[in-house]
């Protein structure tokens, strides 16, 4: 494991190269920025990203091609299309037969879920209930449980992709987990003939079996140890809120805490504690990688996607757009 | 020494602040001045009062009052306790505040969080920034319902302030002041109190201090520390859009208008449009020929919806062919495409005499009006868009003399029959010297009369019907009392099958010699065809033969040869004709030993397997169950008896290809010859008997006299016009609507708009208007209103009149289908899907397991196989208890029953019948709509297959049970009493009926049941004869004052009257309904004999 010390000299470069990284990446893409940005800061924040949104609007492909762009092991990735009927067996892996016969009850998790660093769950709300426990499990502490014991995983990143989040109680729990969602909407609107050239070059490029975006200035380990110094950064000071002294200006603060109050009392979206100390550090990774320091007014932009709801999405992205706005004029 | 009395600045100090008011210190101190001592780094503070005595102080304390004496101490401020087990206090940082009295002096209490507030008061100095800020922040979140006001004066701050009063305060601001935003202070209250509090505080004495201020006509701000600042009660607010003056930062630019001198030059072209109707056919002389087949197949109705014009022009001659359409008569169009080939030509919306090829339509859309000057429309009678290679050409068509297709035809002896025998039959015995040229009876063999000979007849305009000729020849008495003699034969055999399901083989074979010798041979081959179905497989030759005759097909039995077949079997199009004479050829190979070689079978088979053939099923399932008995092949048995009995389950027999010529011919004769019939009987079938009936009506409701200036006369008079119009009698409908449009203007507005509707539809009934054509009408007409309630009740009467109401109206009422089999199910499956449906707690509704049931058995219906019908219907019934909501499960019942009742299965249709009555008879059923409508099915299904008496099992049942709602009771009899007339059991149907109209008039029930009966009661005699209706109509329309109602509407017009009315002629005006039961009738036997031929000849060859 990186020490403070040993990433210190060298954090400079990862986020500039973090930052080269998305930025191509967007180069492949039409009106997807705002996606790219949100996936590549989860990346380096670990946190579970979920794109919302209807059927032809990029999920897959960006995560595919984020995925590529980091130059994985095939092993290292793991792409699922969930279903009513999905069992368990068929993401977290087969049970060990002769093992069984032991009376030992372990999945072979080799090239599934649970031994893979990036994965991609489509249609996240529609697997049953024992795959949502599951991954509830993996997605709060890192681990799922093999015959009775408690196995780490090594997911470092998960991204998942839905049409719609479903109303029901049973699901809010997952929903949770993911702090920030993004609304996918269809862009041939406003780019009409951006679209049909992009999509002609990545036809193009498939036809010919290239992959220009395999190319990304960052690697895996760049991300790694963008996460190690962050986690070190928070927890260098050893005093409580010192960290948010250092870093979050306190009329920012004040504005980050007058918008998620505002965004509960009036529109009743649900914060919880954990979900709040996440963004928090979302934040602070943002701005970070942004600006390489403190938070600033802009960074508070990421609270645009802390709804929970399908029809919560748009809304809270467009009053926090406004909040900021009067914040920023004032 | 000073005393104090301590407040900790907790919910606690409400106590002891009551505590304090109530004793006479209290009362007598709380307009006295007081002071305050703040704690500055905590919530704390102590009341003092200079006037409090130390004999005062001690009372208070014994009353648990935190009561201190206060001391300064090495510049703290320290107090002690008056008694012993309070705590005291010492406060590094305090300060005191003065105040004039009690309430003003206590500090509000802080409220922990972020409270929601009813209504906040930002209030500000005006020279500062904060006014504009706020007021612009306020705008962004689109709160434009916040006032302001301004404060100056004595109590008021110096410098006076700006406050901006919000109600539901965005929680961001509130916020953002509490901060220190801008310098802005924020104060809250609830209720309209006069006493607004520092917003995240509360006075510790809200309701007294604002109970003081209510009574002195004040309003007070509180900040946190407790100091007031009143104002009067009343503000002078003004809406936050004229505190502001909006500026745009923008360069001006003016434009002006002046008038346009600029055109462009736009091409109007055809382009591919939604698929419709032709209704208008420009034909050559050699295709007007070509419509022979179809006027052979079309009845006289048919006919008579069909004109020809002639036309001529630069391009030589050519024919207009157009189609009356006419509300609620199957359209003839396809048929008439199909015939010739062409597609035709349709209406354009909006402009009543532009056609356009059909299929296509014209861009860019015009306005009428310049569509009309750019081609000429007015000047015209009819134009025509047509196209070619060469793009659109316009054919203008100034006038035109068109002509009802029926006078452009010469009938020849095979048509008409009855009433050539009468004439033939008068000629030789009244007119011995005259002799009837009779080209048909002359002829050696059935060869057709060359083209361009019958062409000459075709087109002879006026054509003479029978051709009377005068002739030195000699009478033959003996050859025409033998045609005597073969027309009488062909009547009493054609009675006996009429009844339909004759099986006799014998019965048809004589049938068709007698057609044959009469030169009929269409009818001849249907009865040759039913012959050798009856007599299953192996066939006798000499019917095959006959049958060929019949059909002209080339050769006979044996000496047909390979080459006709084959030329016949790989044909890119076969007509009709050409694919029963391969079948008849086919037939005859197979009766006379040579059967076809395989690979002409390899062929042929699939023909005659499509559903969709337009032959016969009964030819179809001759040929088929002919080879398959000579090739002893029992898989190919039976995937032929899956395939026709499935087509039969999906389609029913068609009318057009199933009924022989003759059964229509007579259902349409039968009781003509019966003398004890009445005249009106008579012509019950004719377009003319709907017509003098509704004179008849019409004669009765004009008697009684209908007054000018009235509504409901007129209303009388609009709907006996359209019905009019239906049948034909515009003049007559014009005659009756012309007063009406003289005394318009005096009508209210709505009535106004409702007899131009109607009078619109009297002209879409007489152009015969698309129903987009009139969905535009109405769209048209409700725009019209501009007064909501006016437009409501032009609405309320357009959507539920029968004439008025656009197809999306109806569509409100119909419910799609929702349930949905998984993609791929094979039928084998069905029955196990149907039971995961079914299964207890599969936690499907009620209305999807019913679907899941009809779905399912139409699929297994469908696939022909009674074994999976069987499985489908084992699968269904234990889970039919299961479906709660009854109507539901009546629906999946009645599907259970179409399917029992095609297996034959009588113990499961007994138990499925006993279920439909159960469901009747019990009170949780809600609506009988859905239960009718089962109830229909169910009869229709039990007719089909053969349940006739089942089906009057059901009938009787259901007429002796008692519903549970009057209007479920009355609408349930109608189907009974319909379900028995269609039976043949018009004793109980009548009786029925008439106790139905007795009830309904006899005004028992409450108004909008009885409307609703009225129109179920009019809505079943359509399967009445005419003279049964018209006789229970005039009761109707004697007793029209017993349909009344109360809705809002009713100022205007009476509903309820109108609907009956509406239901009333159109039920008279209605030829068809009759009609269709009887031919269905004859059609239901027919395909249960069919049915069980198809499984016994299955059966033998598969040793079933």
């Amino acid at each position: 494991m990186w020490t403070l010390e040993q990433l210190e000299p060298e954090i400079d470069d990862i986020r500039a190269r973090i930052v080269q990284h998305r930025r191509g990446l967007k180069e492949y893409f039409v009106a997807r920025d705002e996606e790219i940005d949100l996936a590549i800061l989860c990346a380096c924040a670990q946190e579970p990203l979920l794109l919302v949104g209807p059927p032809g609007t990029a999920k897959s492909d960006l995560v595919v091609k984020l995925t590529e762009s980091l130059g994985l092991e095939t092993s290292d990735y793991f792409e699922y299309m969930l279903t009513k009927f999905t069992e368990p067996s068929e993401i977290l892996g087969p049970i060990d037969i002769q093992l069984l016969k032991e009376g030992r009850y372990v999945r072979r998790t080799r090239g599934m879920l649970p031994d893979c660093k990036v994965a991609f769950l489509d249609e996240i709300f529609k697997s049953n209930s024992a795959i949502l426990n599951t991954l509830l499990t993996i997605l709060n502490e890192r681990k799922f449980y093999q015959d009775g014991q408690p196995t780490p995983v090594g997911l470092v990143m998960l991204f998942a992709a839905t049409n719609d989040i479903p109303d029901q109680t049973e699901l809010e729990a997952m929903a949770d987990r993911f702090i920030l969602k993004i609304e996918t909407r269809p862009v041939k609107d406003r780019h009409f003939a951006e679209l049909i050239d992009a999509g002609v070059m990545n036809e193009a490029y498939r036809a010919a079996g290239q992959k220009p975006w395999a190319r990304g200035a960052a690697t895996l380990s760049d991300f790694l140890k963008f996460k190690r110094f962050m986690d070190l950064s928070f927890g260098a000071s050893r005093e409580p809120g010192r960290d948010r002294e250092m870093w979050f200006p306190r009329p920012v603060f004040a504005e980050m805490r007058r918008i998620v109050r505002a965004l509960e009392t009036e529109d009743k979206v649900m914060v919880s504690d954990r979900k709040l100390v996440k963004l928090y550090k979302v934040i602070r990774t943002q701005a970070f990688l942004n600006h390489g320091g403190a938070v600033q007014h802009a960074d508070l932009g990421l609270l645009a996607y802390v709804g929970n709801r399908r029809d919560e999405l748009p809304v809270v992205a467009s009053k926090v757009k406004a909040l900021l706005g009067l914040g920023a004029g004032g | 020494m000073v005393f104090g009395v301590q407040l900790a600045g907790t919910a606690a100090d409400g106590a002891a602040l009551a505590v304090l008011m109530e004793s006479s210190i209290g009362s007598a101190l709380a307009e006295s001045p007081w002071s305050l001592a703040i704690e500055i780094d905590g919530a704390g503070s102590v009341l003092v009062s200079p006037e409090m005595p130390a004999a005062w102080a001690e009372p208070l304390a014994l009353r648990g009052l935190d009561v201190v004496t206060l001391t300064e101490v090495d510049g703290a401020l320290v107090g002690a306790p008056l008694r012993d087990g309070h705590a005291g206090l010492r406060w590094g940082r305090w300060r005191w505040r003065a105040a004039p009295r009690l309430l003003e002096a206590l500090r509000p209490r802080r409220i922990a969080g972020e409270p929601l507030a009813e209504e906040a008061l930002f209030v500000m100095r005006p020279d500062s920034p904060g006014p504009r800020r706020l007021l612009e922040r306020l705008l962004l979140l689109e709160r434009g319902d916040a006032q302001v006001c301004s404060f100056v004066g004595v109590d008021a701050a110096e410098h006076g302030c700006f406050a901006v009063r919000v109600k539901a305060p965005p929680m961001y601001l509130l916020m953002a002041a509490r901060d220190g935003e801008d310098d802005i202070a924020v104060y809250a209250r609830a209720g309209g109190s006069p006493l607004w509090v520092a917003w995240s505080y509360e006075h510790p004495l809200a309701g007294a201090a604002a109970a003081a201020l209510g009574r002195v006509g004040q309003v007070a701000l509180c900040d946190g520390e407790g100091a007031w600042l009143r104002t009067d009660a009343q503000w002078r607010v003004r809406g936050i859009h004229d505190a502001v003056a909006p500026e745009l930062v923008a360069g001006a630019v003016a434009l002006r208008s002046v008038e346009p001198d600029l055109r462009f030059r736009v091409r109007l072209r055809l382009a591919p449009g939604p698929i419709c109707d032709a209704e208008l056919w420009l034909l050559s002389p050699g295709q007007l020929l070509e419509l022979e087949p179809l006027i052979d197949a079309c009845t006289a109705d048919e006919l008579g919806r069909l004109t020809v014009g002639r036309l001529t022009g630069d391009c030589g001659t050519v024919y207009l062919l157009r189609e009356r359409v006419r509300p609620g008569a199957a359209r003839m169009a396809v048929r008439v495409s199909d015939t010739l080939g062409v597609p035709g030509y349709a209406q354009v919306a909006g402009a009543d005499n532009l056609y356009i090829p059909s299929g296509r339509r014209l861009v860019p859309l015009l306005r009428r009006d310049d569509l009309r000057a750019l081609l000429g429309l007015e000047r015209a009678h009819t134009v025509v868009i047509t196209e070619d290679r060469d793009g659109p050409k316009v054919v203008t068509i100034a006038e035109v003399d068109e002509a009802p297709l029926q006078r452009w035809i010469d009938y020849v002896a095979t048509d008409r029959r009855l009433e050539l025998d009468r004439l033939l039959e008068r000629s030789v015995f009244e007119f011995p010297e005259v002799s009837i040229a009779w080209p048909e009876l002359q002829r050696a063999a059935p060869e057709r009369a060359p083209r361009e000979a019958r062409a000459a007849k075709v087109l002879t305009k006026p054509p003479a019907r029978i051709e009377v000729v005068t002739a030195e020849l000699s009478v033959d008495a003996e050859q025409a009392a033998q045609l005597r003699a073969l027309r009488e034969r062909a009547r009493e055999l054609e009675r006996v099958v009429i009844a339909g399901g004759c099986e006799d083989i014998a019965v048809w074979r004589e049938l068709g010699e007698v057609k044959l010798a009469l030169g009929e041979e269409d009818e001849a081959a249907d009865c040759w065809q039913l012959a050798l179905l009856h007599g299953g497989p192996p066939y006798a030759l000499v019917d095959a033969e006959r049958l060929v005759l019949a059909m002209r097909g080339a050769g006979a039995g044996a000496g047909i040869s390979d080459d006709a077949l084959i030329e016949l079997v790989v044909a890119d199009r076969r007509t009709p004709a050409d694919s029963g004479r391969l079948a008849a050829m086919l037939v005859a190979r197979l009766a006379a030993g040579r059967p076809p070689p395989d690979e002409v079978m390899q062929l042929a088979l699939p023909v005659f397997l499509d559903p969709r053939l337009p032959v016969p099923r009964r030819l179809a399932w001759t040929v088929l169950a002919g080879w398959h008995h000579h090739a002893r092949d029992r898989l190919g048995v039976t995937r032929a008896k899956e395939a026709l009995l499935g087509g039969i389950n999906v389609r029913g027999l068609s009318e057009l290809h199933d009924l022989p010529r003759f059964v229509r011919y007579a259902l349409t004769r039968e009781g003509e010859e019966a003398e004890t019939e009445a005249a009106e009987a008579r012509g019950d079938r004719l377009q003319q008997g709907q017509l003098l009936a509704l004179e008849a009506l019409w004669h009765d409701v004009y008697a009684a006299g209908l007054p000018d200036l009235d509504a409901r006369a007129n209303y009388l008079r609009l709907i006996f016009a359209v019905g009019f119009a239906r049948l034909g009698a515009r003049s007559l409908a014009q005659e009756l609507v012309a007063p009406i449009e003289l005394e318009l203007d005096v009508h209210e507005v709505p009535n106004r708009a409702l007899f131009r509707l109607y009078m619109a539809r009297l002209a879409h009934e007489g152009s015969g208007g698309t129903s987009e054509v009139w969905a535009e009408e109405v769209a048209r007409a409700l725009a019209g209103q501009r007064e909501a309630k006016h437009r409501a009740a032009v609405q309320w009467l357009q959507r539920r009149s029968l004439w008025l109401r656009v197809e999306a109206d109806e569509a409100l009422v119909g419910r799609p289908t929702r349930y949905e089999l998984p993609q791929g199910l094979d039928v084998g499956g069905l029955a196990e899907q149907l039971a995961r449906e079914l299964a207890p707690g599969s936690g499907n509704f009620d209305f999807i397991l019913a679907e899941a049931v009809d779905l399912c058995l139409r699929r297994a219906l469908a696939s022909g196989s009674e074994a999976v019908v069987a499985e489908v219907l084992a699968s269904a019934e234990p889970g039919l208890e299961g479906i709660q909501i009854l109507s539901h499960r009546a629906e999946a019942i009645a599907a259970c029953i179409h399917g029992a009742a095609c297996l034959g299965d009588d113990a499961l249709l007994g138990r499925l019948l006993d279920g439909l009555v159960a469901i009747v008879r019990s009170p949780q059923l809600a609506s009988a709509q859905e239960l009718t409508r089962a109830v229909e099915r169910g009869l229709v299904a039990l007719r089909r297959f053969g349940g006739i008496e089942p089906a009057r099992g059901l009938l009787e049942a259901l007429a002796g049970v008692h519903a549970q709602t009057a209007s479920d009771r009355v609408r349930l009899l109608a189907t009974v009493a319909s379900g028995f007339v269609q039976l043949g059991e018009d004793r109980s149907a009548d009786a029925l009926l008439d106790q139905l109209c007795d009830e309904v008039l006899a005004g028992g029930f409450d108004y909008v049941t009885r409307a609703q009966a009225g129109m179920a009661v009019a809505g079943a005699l359509r399967h009445w004869p005419n003279v049964a209706r018209i006789e229970r109509f005039r009761r109707f329309l004697a007793g029209l004052d017993v349909f009344r109602d109360t809705f809002t509407a009713g100022r205007y017009y009476e509903t309820h009257r109108i609907l009956i009315l509406e239901a009333v002629v159109d039920s008279l005006a209605d030829s068809k309904t009759r009609h269709s039961d009887r031919v269905q009738g004859f059609l239901d036997h027919e395909e249960h004999a069919l049915r069980r031929r198809i499984v016994r000849d299955w059966g033998e060859l598969c040793g079933r």
